[in-house]
């Protein structure tokens, strides 16, 4: 009898825990539904659609938002560049009249945080994040950019580092590198010369070309040649005695430097490289006037690549960056650095902080959680004309969380997948993705079909197996070739003076390799410190 | 009716000259040298946009070789169809013609109700010396960016249009040449007005303006120009990009992004935008209401200028 | 010059007798005032900002304060600073220079032309430039100057020489500073001139060519004096510009090369507290550059009032 009642206590205690479960799923801390409407007021670092065909109120994502959440986006303004943005952004904090969501830099984050401007996380953190965003994109960060959303022990933000196990890149043109005859380089020094054969040869107008940005355009820039000979522009790196030293101040630059200085005078680089801007370099390529282009992954996707008349995709081949035969301080620099480290907070007024948190689970999930994979629809939608508009772009929020290193990750998986191990694909959408991608190229090389060659050639080159970009990256970064910012946290003067220094140190770079000015680079060296380059060096030193 | 009287003696004075001349072949030469020196001048004043029109109407192949000069290459009207297909543009073009319209009827609003004022002796009106002081500290000072924006956004203009066409309203220096343009209109014809039982506003109104067409249209050109050109405070006051003004619009069109940070879809986007003969277009469409609008206030601006900057 | 057409057909008698208080000409100013009050004179307060140790955040009332240590670091520590300022003051007097004498000359060659239609021809063309922006003019000035497919270049090639780099190297770069401003602005700049020289009474030349003088020499020694006053009027208020070389057009057009010699004080003061946000700093150089305008601006007009007895207020 007693048994009986127990088993039926036992049953109803069920019954009520089930239906608790039932209950609380309508109250999901991810994905629940706000009963009242919610408005979240945001502010977006993007233009407003040029045909009017949508609007960032109003688009695929905050109809979805309105739908599932209950939740309202209110765009307090907008912005067409990034100029007007940080402009604009700097007079809301004035004014005070900053959105629920804010996306800061280390100082801006110090300074709300310091005047209580900045919502407490700590609780939100634990109960209101989708595990998978918690697990695999901010967990995954460096512990430096970790414990950057902590004062005092409370969480004020989430933090995401631009750190990455990405770096330039050498492309070289097949049909020239065969015209001359040729192997791949092995060291920068083989590269150069091949450069300079191509021109000399009447293959090609300059061995590299380069832009208004010297270091850090991306789209080709000095810093290949750089990292092969020691030298890392925009670095501190850990010099022989423990201390940090700012990277292009030491001798290596100045190696660097000299051999962009030999090739400008032999008019191996565009006399007029210094107000030329990224436009130009398009022309360059496509008019087949540089052969090679040492240059950020994405230029394998636009505007490689290029074909022949006959429609036929011009092939390059890549390697990664070549050391040098003479120095032996090489490494490649990969991105990122803990001081600079993008904070996503929550105003502190803002009266559902877990509602900002339920967009980022949204749109974290489509994003990247191969469980709650959504459909296409929030990246690309066909319009009536059969072109297709990318929707991810549409997000007023944050529009990825990206999985840290994802691509370097990717180019292992679809590497062993290629191999036949494809057990690893299911473990981020990304990576089948790219797979498929790669697939899709060698099923076109294998019909001959140019079209679709051309489609996905950019996607073969970078995760296309042994070779590709990112696999070679993943090569790079397990031999330990990769070279990271050692500096850990800006220092009181920094901000302040970095502006001014880095102006200095591209100003030099310019006119050393034009030769317009007769500054040696002791003087430059000389010169930084006295511009507060020596105080900043003493400063990021003594916290350490 | 001033400017009338110029023209009159500008012509007196060609024709005494012209009877004066003797046309000995050094002064002969001497005046093909003049000719020939104005008309080199000219042409290095139109040739630019001439270019620029040229590059508008060519295909982008021949743009990249850098061989269309001064006549259109592969002619063709793509550039044009692009911008005018293109509601983001038109909308800007818009919202900058209602700015100019809106802000010159302000401007000119305020400076004729201020400088008429000014333009009288402290006896009738003795805040001038006070609101003259005043405006001469204006001049001399400024609070800079900050400040400024802090203001709009207690008084409430900031994200509204009037952000574009309230600040710069009074500008002090044209008030002062509009005062002294008044001041050079004979009293007697407001004492006629006066004795017709008119009081000073309707003095100012219907004998005053009428009399001071020539300031008051350089002055509606200048402003006119001014809210035209200006590309900072669209960016500073507005919320929405899509209520910028066109050369806040065409910001986006020249300025260079940072690469590393587009997506592919935004950088083909960008190119797109930014092709020479479309960013020609765009600034040909951007240019043509001012080269329309000024010939016609051109006759004005000798007397209106002049009258009113510096007194006889 | 004489005033207003209306005013040489009407004898002008001023009154002597006493005049009322108009208590709606006082009425007319009350705009005025107000505007004045909000727009001029209420972010006045925000000069403090140069003496702050200021932060947006906490804003302009709750800053701390740092007495003049913004001012001593920018003179005394701020790299490049002097350099600046002498860019500054070299820039706007190159500038000054030609662009004040361009539309002198400009205005006595158009003044001998006689053919009516080509005088005005002319003069509508060369107002253009001054009505188009610096943002639209760089545009087309970097593309007229490119040194491998730009008009200017072309040319030279034409004539056998080699593609000059113009906003590339620091020799040429305020060359063309200089000449695209002069060529922007003589067009417009011969108005007050033309207007002057309408002025002249022609019964000056009867008489200069019954005296058997030529035509330069009537240039030399009557229209150039008649106009004489408003050129020193001209050259006495273009004093307080020193500061001002021209922030628009310098943005619009310079590069990382040429900040050596194209550096001026607003475009640094822009970077510094729009891109660096460096607010106070910028304030501060912002008021120092204020003081010193203000003082040449007074000057200048006490000077204009002695000498050409011209009164600006």
């Amino acid at each position: 009898m007693m048994k009986r009642l127990l088993t039926l206590l036992l049953a109803l205690c069920m019954l009520f825990s089930a239906m608790a479960i039932t209950a609380h799923a309508e109250d999901d801390p991810y994905f629940g539904r706000f009963d009242e409407p919610v408005t979240v007021r945001v502010v977006v670092n993007g233009a407003d659609s040029e045909d009017g065909s949508w609007t960032w109120e109003d688009n695929e994502w905050t109809r979805e938002w309105l739908e599932r959440f209950n939740i309202k986006i209110e765009v307090m303004w907008n912005a067409n560049t990034d100029e007007a943005y940080n402009t604009k952004f700097a007079m809301a904090m004035l004014t005070g009249e900053l959105p629920d969501l804010l996306v800061l830099n280390q100082k801006q984050f110090r300074e709300l945080q310091a005047t209580g401007k900045l919502a407490d996380l700590t609780e939100y953190y634990d109960n209101n994040i989708y595990p998978y965003l918690k697990e695999k994109v901010l967990e995954a960060q460096p512990e430096a950019a970790q414990q950057a959303a902590f004062v005092d022990g409370r969480r004020y933000a989430l933090t995401t580092s631009g750190f990455g196990t990405v770096s330039r890149s050498i492309f070289i043109r097949h049909d020239y590198r065969e015209a001359v005859n040729a192997e791949l380089p092995t060291t920068m020094e083989e590269l150069i010369d091949l450069g300079k054969a191509f021109v000399d040869q009447g293959l090609a107008k300059y061995a590299f070309v380069l832009t208004d940005k010297v270091t850090g355009s991306g789209y080709t820039d000095m810093q290949a040649v750089c990292n092969a000979y020691g030298a890392y522009p925009g670095l501190w790196i850990e010099g022989e005695d423990g201390k940090l030293v700012y990277s292009p101040t030491t001798e290596n630059m100045h190696t660097a430097l000299d051999i962009y200085k030999d090739l400008y005078d032999n008019g191996y680089i565009q006399p007029t490289f210094a107000t030329e801007v990224s436009d130009n370099v398009t022309a360059y390529i496509k008019n087949g006037e540089v052969g090679i282009l040492p240059s950020d992954y994405w230029v394998a996707t636009w505007p490689l690549p290029i074909t022949t008349e006959d429609g036929s995709v011009i092939d390059w081949d890549m390697i990664s960056v070549p050391g040098s035969e003479t120095n032996d301080d090489f490494h490649v620099q990969g991105t990122g650095s803990a001081a600079s480290i993008t904070y996503i907070c929550v105003n502190a007024e803002c009266e559902h902080p877990e509602a900002v948190l339920r967009l980022f689970n949204h749109t974290c999930s489509v994003n990247t959680d191969p469980d709650l994979q959504q459909t296409d629809r929030f990246h690309t939608v066909k319009k009536e004309d059969g072109t297709e508009i990318s929707v991810h772009m549409h997000n007023p929020t944050i529009r990825y969380w990206s999985v840290p290193n994802v691509n370097t990750l990717t180019g292992w998986a679809v590497k062993e997948a290629l191999d036949g191990n494809t057990q690893y694909l299911a473990e981020q959408p990304h990576y089948q993705q790219q797979y498929d991608n790669v697939q899709k190229y060698l099923a076109a090389a294998e019909a001959g079909d140019k079209d679709a060659m051309k489609a996905s050639w950019g996607m073969y080159k970078l995760f296309g197996g042994v070779g590709s970009i990112f696999y070679n990256f993943y090569e790079l970064y397990n031999n330990d070739t990769f070279i990271f910012d050692a500096l850990t946290e800006k220092s009181e003067d920094y901000d302040r003076l970095w502006g001014a220094l880095t102006q200095y140190e591209n100003t030099f770079y310019v006119n050393y390799i034009c030769g317009t000015e007769n500054t040696t680079f002791e003087e430059f060296v000389q010169g930084w410190n006295d511009m507060g380059g020596a105080l900043l060096t003493s400063q990021v030193n003594e916290g350490r | 009716m001033a400017n009338e009287t110029v023209v009159e003696k500008e012509k007196n004075l060609v024709m005494t000259r012209n009877r004066q001349i003797r046309s000995s072949p050094v002064e002969k030469l001497f005046t093909m040298l003049i000719y020939g020196i104005l008309g080199i001048l000219g042409a290095s004043c139109i040739i630019p946009f001439i270019h620029l029109i040229a590059l508008s109407f060519s295909g982008s192949d021949p743009i990249k070789a850098g061989i269309v000069s001064l006549w259109p290459i592969e002619f063709n009207t793509d550039a044009y169809k692009y911008a005018l297909d293109h509601p983001a543009f038109m909308r800007a073009f818009g919202i900058s013609v209602g700015r100019v319209i809106v802000g010159v009827t302000f401007s000119l609003s305020m400076l004729v109700i201020t400088a008429y004022p000014l333009s009288k002796s402290k006896e009738a009106c003795p805040l001038n010396p006070l609101f003259k002081v005043l405006m001469i500290i204006a001049m001399l000072t400024g609070g800079g960016l900050i400040p400024m924006y802090l203001v709009m956004s207690w008084i409430g203009l900031t994200n509204t249009f009037w952000a574009l066409v309230v600040p710069g309203m009074l500008s002090l220096w044209n008030c002062f040449m509009v005062m002294n343009f008044f001041r050079n209109v004979p009293s007697e014809l407001e004492e006629a007005a006066i004795v017709d039982g008119a009081n000073s506003f309707q003095v100012m109104v219907k004998v005053y303006v009428p009399l001071s067409v020539p300031v008051i249209a350089s002055m509606a050109l200048f402003t006119g120009v001014g809210h035209w050109n200006d590309w900072f405070s669209g960016m500073l006051y507005m919320a929405r990009s899509r209520d910028y003004p066109l050369q806040t619009y065409l910001r986006q069109v020249v300025t260079t992004p940072n690469f590393s940070t587009l997506t592919i879809e935004e950088m083909q986007k960008y190119a797109q935008i930014t092709s020479k003969n479309n960013q020609a277009a765009q600034i040909i469409i951007a240019t043509v209401p001012i080269m329309c609008v000024y010939p016609f206030l051109q006759k004005y601006f000798m007397t209106g200028l002049t009258l009113g900057g510096v007194k006889g | 010059m004489t005033s207003a057409g209306a005013g040489t057909l009407l004898p002008v008698k001023r009154h002597k007798k006493s005049v009322r208080t108009d208590y709606m000409l006082c009425a007319m100013l009350i705009p005025g005032f107000i505007y004045l009050g909000i727009f001029e004179f209420a972010p006045l307060f925000g000069l403090v900002i140069g003496f702050q140790d200021f932060k947006l955040s906490t804003g302009v009332f709750n800053s701390g304060w740092k007495g003049l240590d913004n001012f001593r670091y920018i003179f005394t520590m701020y790299p490049g600073f002097w350099n600046i300022v002498k860019n500054t003051v070299e820039i706007a007097l190159l500038k000054l220079c030609f662009g004040f004498t361009a539309p002198i000359l400009v205005s006595l060659m158009l003044h001998e032309v006689t053919n009516s239609t080509y005088k005005r021809t002319i003069q509508t063309l060369v107002y253009i430039p001054h009505f188009v922006s610096w943002v639209i003019l760089a545009g087309i000035l970097r593309s007229m100057l490119d040194p491998d497919n730009g008009l200017i270049n072309h040319i030279i090639k034409l004539f056998g020489g080699a593609p000059v780099y113009f906003l590339g190297s620091n020799s040429t770069f305020r060359g063309v500073l200089v000449v695209s401003d002069v060529w922007k602005g003589f067009g417009w700049g011969t108005i007050i001139y033309m207007a002057a020289l309408t002025g002249i009474d022609p019964a000056l030349y009867e008489a200069a060519t019954i005296d058997g003088a030529n035509r330069l020499q009537r240039a030399v020694h009557i229209t150039l004096p008649g106009i004489l006053p408003i050129i020193m009027l001209n050259l006495i208020l273009s004093i307080p510009g020193i500061l001002n070389a021209g922030f628009d057009q310098i943005f619009n057009l310079y590069n990382e090369r040429v900040y050596k010699t194209a550096d001026v004080l607003d475009t640094f003061i822009y970077r510094l507290g729009i891109l660096d946000s460096q607010y106070a700093l910028s304030t501060a150089i912002g008021m120092v550059k204020s003081v010193i305008g203000s003082v040449l601006l007074v000057c200048s007009y006490k000077i204009a009032e002695k000498a050409v007895g011209y009164k600006v207020f």
